[in-house]
């Protein structure tokens, strides 16, 4: 029998007051009671949501941070050995933090800007499809095949833990979306930014510097997408938190520090600068993508240090000397076939990471302002100083590990 | 003493125990004579080791002090106000962030229910055409949509989402005053004075994140605020569709 809407919606209401949903069931309520453009939540359609995350997406969407508004990283004072050796606090303060559109655009006092790119301004409108509901935004659980460190294929949804795949918790970027721009404004400060005792450098108003940011593009390269996973490792020995990821981008990044109207007030501490249109370093067509970590035997993981003193380590674990894990690692599959040079013939594209500054079709003219990287002063006139790129990067083993900290 | 709104916020953790108010049952004739048609507005106050302001803040009120949260006294050595975390397999070790306060408001966020296909055929960007069926299927390449939906872009735009929406704002900055106004779609407070690495039975007998442990260590802190107010403003514009399958 089908249930009519308000008895759904007095269902919905008994079953959120014992778990105390209560926000989500009047949304619902209201939503299965409505006739006009609110649509029917269905028990049929409800029932059969699997529940493993959430789908999200994100049409005609901006947001902006005020110029006046921060995040800001503090730091703290310095050991008396780190400041005698002229380490002094730093912070690190992020204004007007922005996703807007890559078309159109205004600098931080609202004004328009001189050029047509992107790049020239720092703010523009609403993202068409920043993640579209047919390509959403996922953060969700999840089980993927994989490797062990022991060298298990991991394939399994239940079973043993020498089989049995991993929950995952991910979240999972859009494959496809309408460029976008992220800007801020930054300020980096020494010493808090007090004149009276700064190490050295500094302008007259304040011990530090401000500069402006812009990157416009998307975050895919190729066939690669963004993400982010985390899982308890599926190891006897470290049954730890495990991170990996995939970090893509291509786009446009420009980081300006002159001012178009350098006023005493805009100079001064925490006011915000009215940033040359033009100004910068240019880093133009960027193709970059570098994996973290690889399947469930290589990933980011954090503990204290031995001697527990406040110090910590963060290590992206080595590969184990395993054939069927390092196999893996550098071809994809469990033999690794040669070529004429000896090189790997076939090496595995989701562990190879790789950073192109511009393309390389072309030879491009020393004042080139539509590829590679070059520098602009304010008047426009470019420097540019070519291409580079870095290819095959692998991350096979790195460890951070703090000293000094209190 | 007034209650602290109880709100769902899954990127927050370790929160003071959620204080509901009594709950009453939506009756027929009630739920029959409402006109909201086209959805809800909500507006939402949240703080966190703060205080509600002496008087109510709109958009209009933002700048006077009185309207603004203020923080419990969570500054000095061994204070309360603490979220702290412990990887698995790392017994005894605490990332702890101290002297934690949060106040967060938001004045209007429109919430619909929509069919995706209707509402998210509106964009101007790349549309169905965006559609990846690597989304909507698991390990084995089995669909996750509902029984009887295809796993297309039109099986997609066939489902029910929520739409949230914020309304358009006029933000802007003042160059002679050096003020911004109008970015009050959300506003966010958020101090995390110190971060550390504590230890169980370190300094006292217990659990690492027990004040008893906060000797005054730190390496970094955290703030989010505004030179002229207490809270960061942001302005946001479009709709957010949120879904499951």
């Amino acid at each position: 029998m089908h249930l009519q809407r308000w008895q759904v919606a007095r269902q919905w209401v008994r079953r959120a007051r014992g778990r105390g949903r209560l926000a989500l069931a009047l949304a619902a309520v209201l939503t299965a009671t409505t006739a006009g453009a609110a649509e029917e939540l269905d028990e049929r359609a409800l029932a059969e949501v699997q529940g493993a995350g959430l789908a999200i997406g994100l049409h005609n969407f901006s947001l902006r941070m005020a110029p006046t508004s921060f995040i800001d990283l503090t730091g703290t004072a310095p050991t008396a050995a780190a400041a005698a050796l002229g380490w002094a606090r730093g912070d690190l303060r992020l204004y007007g933090l922005s996703l807007t559109s890559a078309s159109g655009g205004s600098d931080w006092y609202g004004n328009g800007c001189t050029g047509a790119t992107a790049l020239d301004c720092p703010i523009g409108g609403v993202i068409p499809t920043l993640a579209s509901v047919y390509n959403p935004l996922l953060l969700r659980v999840f089980q993927y095949p994989g490797l062990s460190r022991t060298g298990s294929l991991l394939n399994q949804a239940s079973g043993a833990a020498t089989v049995r795949m991993p929950t995952v918790l991910e979240l999972d970027w859009p494959s496809l979306t309408s460029t976008w721009r992220v800007a801020s404004w930054l300020e980096l400060l020494v010493n808090n930014g007090s004149l009276s005792g700064c190490p050295s450098g500094g302008n007259a108003f304040f011990c530090g510097a401000k500069l402006q940011l812009i990157m416009s593009g998307r975050p895919v390269s190729g066939s690669e997408h963004t993400y982010v996973r985390l899982f308890t490792m599926p190891d006897s020995v470290d049954p730890t938190l495990g991170i990996t990821g995939r970090l893509a981008f291509s786009g446009n990044l420009r980081i300006g520090v002159g001012l178009s109207a350098p006023t005493t007030a805009a100079q001064q501490i925490h006011q915000v600068p009215d940033f040359s249109d033009r100004e910068g370093l240019y880093f133009r067509n960027i193709d970059a993508f570098l994996p973290v970590g690889a399947g469930y035997y290589q990933a980011l993981t954090f503990s204290s240090t031995a001697s527990r003193n406040g110090n910590f380590v963060a290590e992206l674990l080595r590969v184990p000397n395993i054939a069927a894990v390092y196999n893996d690692f550098y071809c994809g599959a469990p033999s690794c076939a040669l070529n004429a040079d000896g090189a790997i013939a076939s090496p595995n594209p989701d562990t190879h990471g790789y950073l192109r500054l511009g393309t390389f079709s072309t030879a491009i003219p020393g004042n080139s302002t539509t590829n590679g990287v070059y520098f602009m002063d304010a008047a426009g006139s470019a420097t540019n100083m070519g291409t580079a790129r870095l290819e095959g990067i692998t991350l096979h083993y790195l460890k951070f590990t703090t000293t000094g900290l209190q | 003493m007034r209650r602290a709104p109880c709100f769902l916020l899954p990127f927050l953790l370790a929160l003071p125990p959620c204080a509901q108010a009594d709950l009453v049952v939506l009756g027929e004739d009630v739920l029959g004579e409402e006109t909201a048609q086209a959805g809800i507005a909500l507006e939402m106050e949240w703080m966190l080791n703060a205080r509600p302001p002496a008087a109510a803040a709109t958009a209009a009120t933002l700048d006077d002090p009185a309207t603004a949260p203020v923080p419990d006294a969570c500054t000095g050595t061994g204070n309360p106000c603490t979220l702290a975390f412990s990887f698995a397999n790392r017994p005894g070790e605490w990332l702890v962030l101290k002297d934690t306060a949060l106040a967060l408001r938001i004045f209007t966020l429109n919430l619909d229910g929509v069919q995706m296909a209707t509402a998210a055929g509106a964009d101007t960007g790349c549309g169905s055409t965006c559609f990846d069926v690597a989304k909507f299927r698991n390990e084995t390449g089995a669909c996750l949509l509902p029984t009887g939906v295809a796993c297309t872009a039109a099986g997609v735009g066939s489902l029910r989402a929520l739409r949230f929406g914020f309304p358009e704002r006029n933000p802007a900055y003042s160059a002679a005053t050096g003020r911004s106004t109008g970015y009050n779609s959300v506003q966010l407070f958020m101090s995390i004075g110190r971060v550390a690495v504590q230890y169980d039975n370190r300094t006292v007998a217990g659990a690492g994140y027990l004040p008893g442990q906060d000797v005054g260590q730190s390496f970094m802190g955290l703030r989010i605020s505004d030179n002229n107010h207490r809270y960061a403003g942001m302005s946001i514009s479009g709709d957010v569709y949120v879904y499951g399958f």
